[in-house]
């Protein structure tokens, strides 16, 4: 079950996670392989970071929230995107 | 993007007359598949996992900061070896910004990160504008 406070070691694990999984999937293009499908990968790093803090601490993968409701989302994008 | 174009504007070198305001009308064309290049990858842990568990403790201004401020320098690696064309103190400010109001819109659409990949992608085809003049 989710704690209500936050989890330090939670968002310690999902950080060092994030730079760490992108820094090596990225790393076709940091040694000098100018690859938009490499580049790509790289940007996945915090998804996979999330998913797998989410196993490691919760055993499940529900970690992110995708979708609430239409007029949820619609008045979401008008805000971020006038903001 | 106001604010963010308006940040931009003060940051580049020659003004708007050397943005590339013709890309504007490109945001359709450019914004699927710039998807794959950050949105897609980026929100679910940034927005979707971090953004939630910091707004347990700190209020949604700090809770957007310090996601902000770790999100730009994770692409700290992209800066060094010149893949952007951008130096760390024009992207950092800029990507805080837009981590707040990111924020804003995530929270506003109640915690769904398809908005914020939405928003996202806007941002980063609308900068397209400014970043040729960025250097």
């Amino acid at each position: 079950m989710e704690s209500e406070g936050p989890n330090i070691r939670e968002l310690a694990t999902y950080f060092v996670l994030a730079y760490g999984m992108s820094i090596v999937l990225w790393l076709p293009v940091l040694t000098g392989r100018r690859s938009y499908f490499f580049f790509s990968l790289g940007t996945f790093g915090p998804t996979l970071a999330a998913l797998a803090t989410r196993r490691v601490f919760y055993r499940d993968w529900r970690a992110v929230q995708l979708w609430s409701t239409l007029r949820d989302l619609m008045s979401g994008v008008a805000i971020g995107a006038s903001a | 993007m106001i604010a963010a174009f308006t940040a931009a504007f003060f940051m580049t070198k020659s003004g708007i007359d050397r943005w590339q305001w013709a890309s504007l009308t490109q945001i359709l064309t450019l914004f699927l598949p710039n998807l794959r290049g950050g949105p897609l990858g980026e929100d679910a842990g940034w927005r979707g996992f971090a953004l939630p568990r910091l707004q347990r403790s700190f209020n949604p201004v700090t809770s957007s900061l310090l996601p902000g401020f770790l999100w730009a320098n994770w692409h700290l690696p992209l800066i060094v070896t010149h893949v952007y064309n951008i130096t760390w103190w024009q992207f950092t400010p800029l990507t805080m910004a837009a981590s707040v109001f990111l924020s804003l819109g995530f929270n506003r659409s109640g915690g769904s990160i398809l908005c914020t990949v939405i928003v996202h992608g806007l941002y980063n085809v609308g900068m397209g504008i400014v970043l040729n003049d960025m250097e």
